[in-house]
């Protein structure tokens, strides 16, 4: 009896998720059904891409609805506390939805260029947004294994999914070897604390670590292996390796794909299972994640400096962005998530636009888009230049001409600094790598409008799909600069359900001077 | 006047006018203007619409006007904040849209207004490409000027001061001379260290006030240690330092100068980080900014400045950077009246940074006349051209008379207060200052004698045209402006008394001064 009523409010908690895979599924049967003959230079299948893009996209808007109201009716996860129903899910569920949803409209218009997407590269997207859905709602390591492993498996496969492209092939198997090794950290650290713990999920581990302050080796090892894994997920440094060279062979919209919307979830389930179940062992390892930020801003803003290839240099930016962000996980409050919540947001619109506007200029090439190809780009395509000035400058951080991006800092800043124990080095180390930044986000700019065009250089065409995502996501941006109220407020209610008595921090910083200032008062 | 002024609303709309219309004005010009340079270059049809650079003039007329109606409805009696305006913005974390003028920042907001459109006539054909995103940036620049100057919630402020960074940079670096974007770079990186900063220093005390609100008012009431006021002092200062020039940090200003158009050159040159200094960093941390070792720090920095920007501006063979190099020598002064810390030394300073954008600009545009008639800026390349060009050799005399601080021209009279006030502080300061005067006289007349007096040499010299009607509009518009503030500088030092005693009382008697806590050394 029990068994049914569970799984009744299983389907219920999971009916995003649910809906997503049907429409999934039905569309790779849509995909097989009737194969294509094979025209050279074409993917198998290309011809029904497009119909089965757009399809996507609707089904992302319609999961989109689903989610809002399943927030609306503030629907519940399950009893057991394995599914989260909490704002946070959700909020990180849009999140991912409209990252899906651009990502989809770049594969549609690189694919209108180029017709090298087959079918199921849309699908995969799709299956991909499915397990990270998951990962936002899991509150069990149980589902954050399932989920992380159907994101992952899902993007090994797109990273790939060019066949004709050798460096494609080269980036899936690096990005397959190097997930692989990384999940199995994750795994072996899910079974140790479970060892320790005698439980997975979230809630039960924070009860034990709660009563259980000691700790103990094994829990210790748990939590180490676990970091080491959510590091690789995120492309933390020094576990960044693989991400340049796995951003610049994948094709260009899987790129985007991974840069902002995987990136999102895996900061989800990181800060949730941080935040749930290990927020008592704080002690232990903020250390850890506050070196693992400094070294992960320093590392990603200092080697994106030399790079001239613009994907390897936005891998950089976003290993850069994923130290950011960390900041906000080592304070561990609900600041904290708003501002990752938040980040997220800008972080996607920025990228997406930006991909969008190299995918134009890279013109179908199997070859990296360089800073050479935007010499220029202002005198040819004033609006376009325009619009990727205010993608880097939004990635850079500046108020209103890089509208979202400067709140986005300002909400990381004001967690940081408003935590129990003010993190004013992490604070200043943020900013200090930010005008490292500015460097190579500037010599973008200047490339773009102080630098002559090249002769001969074929204007590149733009599609009306392109063209429409950057001026949506440039608007968006600009918009949401100068009144990011409705954003923070969907942020702002996005709190996830966390214990109350959270031991503090502990501060291996000048911070503490700070504070003896807030007691003051 | 007042009175219909203030019958109008003014008083209520003023300011958010003034910050909304040149933004406004941007969208126009970029997509109604005219590139006039399409019609030069016969490949390209010409777009319609008026020129760009028309609309650009007549929106910051208007600017222009808008500021004289702010400085109407001004009432001299009054203390505090006048025209302001508070609107809701950001209710989550309490950042309000709050702006406001009083005795200090309405001279800086009607002198930046009214430079504007005289410093676009000056340089009118210096800019010939591309001149409708050119306008916009101006005008976006614009904005950010106004905004620094009347933003009384420091989240607002900050928007603005960056606000000024971005079109800067594009302006130095499309526009601007060869080798341009490098400077443009530096420009960026160096103002972005300091303001950054600042940024975490906002943060942290917008945090130690409770976190809901930015108001300046309402800030300086939060109890900050002495630790947290030296770093937080630490932070704003960097930021204003690096902004202004202030030596060590003046490295970017006469590159970034140098390699700028005329007009941008003249904006990068407004004192817009010594007002910030009066207005944010010492009212908010009195006690920092009064202690000893920290104001003796900056004083001597600001006693530097005057020598050494002094002697680099006597050593320039470029006329751009010399003029540089001598606004950095007059930054040495506001700074020095700044921290002297007495209401006259305030009060100088004040209308010291009036003055210095005055004649920082006015000099800017005549080189820029003589750039836009030889295509150089080199000393070498002039020589006797008093006798070809009469009007620019009396009106470059004018200005360089002012510069070097005669009595009766406008330098004299912030210097002659800064160094008054400065006496009574800081007697042997105020005399080794004093030097400053010598030096740039030095300069100046060293300058005047090898444009205006030596031989004429270069034949190319023989056939320069003398200013045409619009340049001597403008100039003769200086001129005014030099020898009004000269002779009669009341209208200013009238309303900034009042002001400057305010920061004077807020060193003295705030709760964050140096009298009630102890000084930071003794701190924990």
């Amino acid at each position: 009896m029990g068994g049914v009523i569970q799984s009744g409010q299983l389907f219920r908690a999971l009916a995003p998720e649910l809906l997503m895979s049907a429409g999934a599924l039905v569309m790779l049967l849509a995909s097989v059904w009737n194969p294509q003959r094979n025209s050279p230079g074409v993917a198998e299948g290309a011809e029904k891409t497009s119909t089965l893009v757009r399809f996507g996209i609707v089904l992302c808007a319609i999961t989109a609805v689903v989610v809002i109201i399943a927030w609306g009716d503030s629907v519940s996860g399950t009893d057991d506390l394995r599914i989260a129903g909490d704002g946070f899910r959700w909020a990180i569920d849009l999140v991912v939805l409209l990252g899906t949803a651009l990502s989809l409209v770049l594969v549609e218009a690189d694919h209108q260029r180029s017709g090298a997407y087959s079918p199921e590269v849309p699908v995969l997207m799709l299956l991909a947004a499915v397990g990270m859905m998951v990962l936002a709602a899991a509150r069990d390591m149980m589902f954050v294994f399932i989920g992380i492993e159907l994101m992952s498996l899902a993007v090994y496969v797109l990273a790939g999914v060019n066949r004709r492209s050798g460096r494609g092939a080269e980036a899936s198997v690096k990005y397959f070897l190097l997930g692989s090794v990384s999940t199995g950290f994750l795994l072996y650290g899910m079974a140790l604390i479970f060892g320790a713990t005698g439980s997975t999920r979230l809630a039960g581990i924070g009860t034990w670590v709660a009563a259980n302050p000691a700790l103990g080796p094994m829990f210790i090892v748990g939590i180490a292996l676990l970091l080491v894994g959510f590091a690789f997920k995120v492309a933390a440094a020094p576990f960044h390796l693989w991400t340049p060279d796995v951003y610049d062979g994948a094709p260009l919209p899987v790129t985007a794909f991974m840069a902002a919307v995987v990136k999102t979830a895996a900061f989800a389930s990181f800060g949730r299972v941080m935040l749930e179940a290990f927020v008592g062992a704080a002690p232990r390892w903020h250390s850890a994640v506050w070196w693992l930020a400094v070294a992960t801003m320093v590392v990603g803003n200092v080697l994106a400096l030399s790079q001239r290839n613009l994907v390897r240099m936005l891998a950089y930016s976003s290993i850069a962005h994923t130290g950011y962000l960390l900041v906000a996980i080592v304070v561990a409050s609900t600041a904290g998530t708003t501002a990752v919540v938040f980040y997220t947001v800008s972080y996607t619109l920025a990228t997406m636009g930006a991909f969008g506007v190299l995918i134009i200029v890279g013109a179908g090439r199997d070859r990296a888009v360089t800073l050479d190809d935007l010499a220029g780009l202002w005198i040819v395509r004033p609006w376009m230049a325009t619009a990727m000035a205010v993608y880097v400058l939004a990635f850079l951080g500046m108020p209103l001409v890089g509208g979202m991006g400067f709140f986005a800092k300002w909400y990381i800043l004001q967690a940081a600094l408003q935590a129990p124990a003010p993190q004013t080095v992490l604070a200043v180390v943020l900013v200090l790598t930010s005008v490292v930044s500015a460097a190579y986000y500037l010599l973008v700019i200047s490339t773009m409008f102080m630098r002559p065009p090249v002769e001969g250089h074929a204007l590149p065409w733009v599609s009306p799909m392109a063209q429409s995502l950057i001026a949506g996501t440039t608007l968006a941006l600009l918009i949401l600069g100068l009144y990011p109220t409705p954003v923070i407020r969907m942020a702002r209610r996005a709190l996830p359900t966390i214990e109350t008595d959270r031991t503090p921090a502990p501060q291996p910083s000048a911070g503490r001077r700070l504070q003896a200032a807030t007691t003051a008062r | 006047m007042r009175d219909f002024l203030l019958s109008l609303g003014v008083a209520q709309w003023v300011l958010p006018a003034m910050l909304l219309w040149p933004v406004l004005a941007a969208v126009v010009v970029r997509f109604g203007g005219r590139d006039i340079s399409r019609n030069e270059s016969e490949a390209e049809a010409p777009s319609g619409g008026p020129d760009a650079r028309v609309l650009t003039l007549a929106a910051l007329f208007v600017e222009a006007l808008l500021s004289l109606a702010l400085w109407g409805v001004y009432d001299p009696a009054v203390r505090g904040w006048q025209a302001s305006v508070d609107w809701p913005w950001l209710s989550d974390i309490g950042a309000r849209f709050s702006v406001g003028v009083d005795g200090i920042s309405l001279p800086m907001v009607v002198m930046t207004a009214l430079l504007m459109p005289a410093a676009l006539l000056g340089s009118w054909n210096n800019v010939r490409l591309r001149t409708p995103a050119f306008g916009a940036f101006v005008l976006l620049l614009t904005t950010g000027l106004v905004g620094v100057f009347v933003s009384l919630d420091l989240l607002l402020f900050y928007l603005a001061w960056e606000l000024m960074l971005i079109p800067t940079y594009f302006l130095v670096g499309v526009w601007g001379a060869a080798e341009q974007s490098r400077a443009s770079l530096r420009y960026v990186l160096f103002t972005l260290v300091g303001s950054l900063l600042m940024l975490v220093a906002i943060a942290a005390l917008w945090n130690l006030g409770g976190g809901t609100t930015f108001h300046l008012d309402d800030l300086r009431r939060v109890t900050l240690t002495p630790r947290t006021q030296f770093l937080m002092f630490g932070a704003f200062f960097l930021a204003f330092g690096v902004k202004s020039a202030l030596v060590p940090f003046h490295t970017w200003l006469p590159d970034a100068q140098g390699a700028a158009p005329t007009l941008v050159a003249v904006t990068l040159g407004l004192k817009v980080g010594a007002y910030a200094v009066l207005r944010f960093a010492i009212p908010l941390f009195p006690a920092a900014a009064a202690h000893e070792t920290i104001r003796t720090v900056i004083l001597v920095l600001s006693l530097i400045a005057i020598v050494y920007g002094a002697l680099l501006a006597l050593a320039q063979r470029d006329m751009k950077r010399m003029v540089s190099y001598s606004s950095i020598s007059h930054l040495g002064f506001i700074m020095l009246g700044c921290f002297a810390l007495t209401q006259q030394s305030v009060q100088g300073a004040v209308i010291s940074i009036v003055n210095s954008g005055i004649t920082t600009s006015a000099l800017f545009l005549l080189v820029g006349m003589l750039e836009d008639r030889r295509g150089t800026t080199d000393m070498a390349a002039f020589g006797g051209i008093a006798r070809v060009v009469p009007v620019f050799a009396v009106m470059l005399t004018l200005v360089m008379l002012s510069t070097i601080g005669l009595p009766g021209t406008n330098g004299f009279i912030g210097e002659f207060l800064v160094l008054i006030g400065t006496y009574a502080e800081r007697p042997v300061m105020a005399v080794i200052a004093t030097s400053g005067v010598v030096f740039a006289a030095m300069y100046g007349l060293r300058a005047l004698q090898r444009i205006l007096f030596d031989t004429l040499d270069e034949p190319a010299n023989r056939t320069l045209t003398d200013l045409t009607s619009r340049e001597r509009l403008v100039m003769s518009g200086f001129a005014v402006a030099i020898l009004y503030l000269g002779f009669a500088p009341q209208a200013i030092l009238q309303r900034a008394a009042r002001a400057s005693q305010d920061v004077i009382e807020a060193v003295r008697f705030s709760p964050n001064a140096a009298v009630i806590l102890p000084s930071v050394s003794e701190a924990p």
